[in-house]
């Protein structure tokens, strides 16, 4: 039952994807092809300057911890946030083959983001079967680990113990998200045995291809050990990751929307309106958008004063700030994808146009990528000595810009 | 608990951020039975469909869908189960004919029975010559139809429908009560939410008064009577 399960939900996927790409969307366009070819040009382009350093165990490290980051972020979302995942349920196919179908589904995610970052090794014509190794280690073993975490955290989720808080959950003021925080720490399992597989690859000489048989068999058990996870979790986990998503009310003293207040009275007043209500409601439904600045400003801002003088620190916060503006443009993108959902009749009722949509979704998303720019490039062009500071505020610019309009895009027709 | 009895809930609990939403929710459906669930926006009406269905974790009590539980066994629960939510899921890149026919292989169900019954049910719901049609492409209205024979497909003995007359015009409304209508003859139990209380007094023969901060009122016999003679959504004077 489960393979017949299993075989109707992979032919459906095909089936969904075969017509997706017959009648494409203007969301999908947007949404998925613009931003795949973009990165892939980028990757092409830029890709023979940075090409990541995988000869030692240490860059075979990083480069595998940089390959885990995918399917660690989005496994919880793909096993567990699936659109269709209720309706399947209510089907009444087994959860053993939704759990493989969505593993195929990260699989092919995390495939997919192998292939990309080995396109700078085939831009530069560097030999690859050295990269390939390390890469294709550390991609397994991040997709079965990830797989395995998530659905251990679910399952233990699953089981509230009334009372009883793990070790994980210390540091957490709300008793909600302590309650979820074998969910929070999950995907550092898979970045840790990533890193853990790609330095075993990495540090042998050359590329010794018979060292992949130990990820492969890890990964092997590591995948089928969390079948039964998941299919026990699921039934109570999936409702919870429901509700879970649901944001708690915002404090009773956090500020209204306020328009037209300082400088923004300069601006045009609907664009305003806009940008402060996208900037209350984003901040509300991905308040990590924000959040995430932070670290990442105060940790590039004290490594680029203390180590600035070095090109791999440089290197390291150029990186950590691209993948936080990244995280950023896709909180701008999300909230697009909500509209789609019912709240883009808001915007048509009053009247509102694309210009003024752009440009106010546009602010916020350049406002929430000042959090990390300004303090960055200060201590990149003052502290660290480098010419080019501005860069950050143009790069935050910029992103904000190409997100925005995949976000109006992808909200589709007002 | 017996597998003979559509739906079973005992002393049902729900709170969202520790404020209650459904406070000890008791009742059992037999074959046949329709049940009204009414009340005020806010009630828990939803919530509690939820609950039944397994989309929403309760806090306390207990479900049972001809026996089963739907947290522990969701592959049985599902067999006796045919569910429209409020806001029905639908592959938006699919066709209508496409997306039918993948609930009547997820269903297990033979093929040409299948299909031989969609072509009944959209008939009925005045989709006849829709199954080429975008799921995305569709009205909200059309798009409920699809839902509708999606959970009647495989005639389950419990039907829980959410605010299922929402967008429908009356031909097709009238359409779905007389479906109904002869699914209860079947055996079928039926689990109606609605804000038409004309609608439900006319066609339940029992229901389940839920009010913000209140405890839920069962209305069967000649409570129920009273009720649907008058239809209110206050529970004082039954």
């Amino acid at each position: 039952m489960v393979v017949r399960a299993l075989r109707l939900l992979l032919r459906n996927d095909i089936l969904r994807l075969r017509a997706l790409l017959r009648h494409p969307t203007a969301g999908s366009v947007l949404g998925i092809a613009f931003p795949a070819l973009l990165i892939i040009a980028l990757l092409w382009a830029i890709g023979p300057a940075a090409l990541p350093d995988v000869s030692d165990a240490r860059g075979a490290v990083g480069f595998g911890m940089l390959l885990a980051a995918v399917p660690a972020l989005f496994s919880y979302t793909i096993l567990f946030r699936g659109s269709d995942a209720p309706f399947i349920r209510r089907l009444g196919l087994p959860g053993r083959a939704l759990y493989w179908e969505r593993s195929c589904r990260l699989g092919a995610l995390s495939g997919a983001a192998t292939a990309a970052l080995l396109l700078p090794f085939l831009a530069a014509s560097s030999p690859l079967a050295r990269p390939l190794l390390v890469a294709l280690s550390a991609s397994t073993v991040a997709w079965a680990t990830s797989l395995l975490a998530l659905s251990g955290a679910a399952r233990s989720l699953g089981r509230p113990r009334q009372g009883r808080r793990g070790v994980l959950s210390m540091g957490f003021r709300d008793p909600e998200l302590a309650a979820a925080a074998p969910l929070v720490y999950a995907p550092v399992l898979p970045l840790l045995a990533a890193a853990v597989a790609a330095g075993f690859v990495g540090a042998a000489p050359g590329a010794q291809w018979t060292r992949l048989a130990l990820p492969l068999a890890i990964s092997v058990l590591s995948a089928a050990a969390a079948t039964r996870l998941y299919e026990a979790a699921l039934p109570r986990f999936a409702p919870r990751a429901l509700e879970m998503a649901f944001a708690p009310p915002p404090p009773a003293d956090k500020g209204d929307l306020a328009v037209g207040r300082g400088l923004t009275a300069l601006l045009p007043r609907r664009a305003v309106a806009v940008w402060a209500r996208d900037a209350a409601v984003g901040g509300r439904r991905f308040p990590w958008a924000a959040r995430l600045a932070w670290p990442i400003a105060l940790i590039g801002f004290f490594a680029l004063a203390r180590w600035g003088a070095d090109p791999a620190t440089r290197t390291w916060v150029l990186a950590a700030g691209a993948l936080a503006l990244v995280a950023q443009g896709g909180a701008v993108v999300a909230l697009g994808q909500m509209e789609r959902q019912g709240p883009r009749w808001v915007d048509r009722a009053l009247g509102l146009g694309w210009g003024s949509r752009l440009t106010g979704r546009w602010l916020w998303g350049w406002g929430l990528s000042l959090w990390i720019g300004v303090p960055i490039a200060v201590a990149w062009s003052w502290l660290a000595g480098a010419a080019n500071g501005w860069a950050w505020l143009v790069a935050g610019a910029v992103t904000a810009g190409i997100a925005s309009g995949v976000s109006v895009g992808v909200a589709g027709r007002i | 608990m017996n597998s003979q009895i559509p739906l079973e809930v005992i002393g049902l609990r729900k709170a969202y951020h520790r404020r209650p939403i459904l406070r000890d929710v008791s009742f059992r459906l037999n074959p046949g039975d329709a049940m009204a669930v009414v009340g005020p926006n806010g009630a828990g009406k939803s919530t509690l469909l939820g609950c039944l269905t397994g989309d929403r974790l309760p806090d306390g009590g207990e479900v049972r869908a001809c026996g089963h539980d739907p947290f522990e066994d969701p592959v049985s629960t599902a067999r006796c189960m045919g569910f429209v939510p409020e806001q029905p899921f639908l592959y938006g890149e699919l066709r209508v004919g496409e997306m039918l026919g993948f609930v009547v292989s997820a269903r297990g169900l033979d093929s040409d029975e299948g299909h031989a019954e969609i072509e009944r049910l959209l008939a009925l719901l005045g989709l006849a010559g829709a199954d080429s049609v975008l799921c995305r492409e569709l009205s909200q209205g059309m798009g409920r139809k699809v839902a509708i024979i999606s959970a009647l497909l495989h005639r389950p003995a419990l039907l829980v429908l959410d605010e299922v007359m929402n967008g429908l015009d009356l031909t097709s409304a009238e359409g779905l009560l007389e479906e109904l209508t002869t699914r209860r003859a079947e055996g079928a139990a039926v689990m109606l939410s609605s804000h038409d209380l004309e609608l439900l007094g006319r066609w339940c023969n029992r229901g389940l008064l839920l009010a913000p901060v209140r405890d839920p009122r069962l209305l069967t016999g000649r409570d129920w009577q009273r009720w649907s003679e008058q239809p209110t959504l206050a529970a004082e004077g039954i």
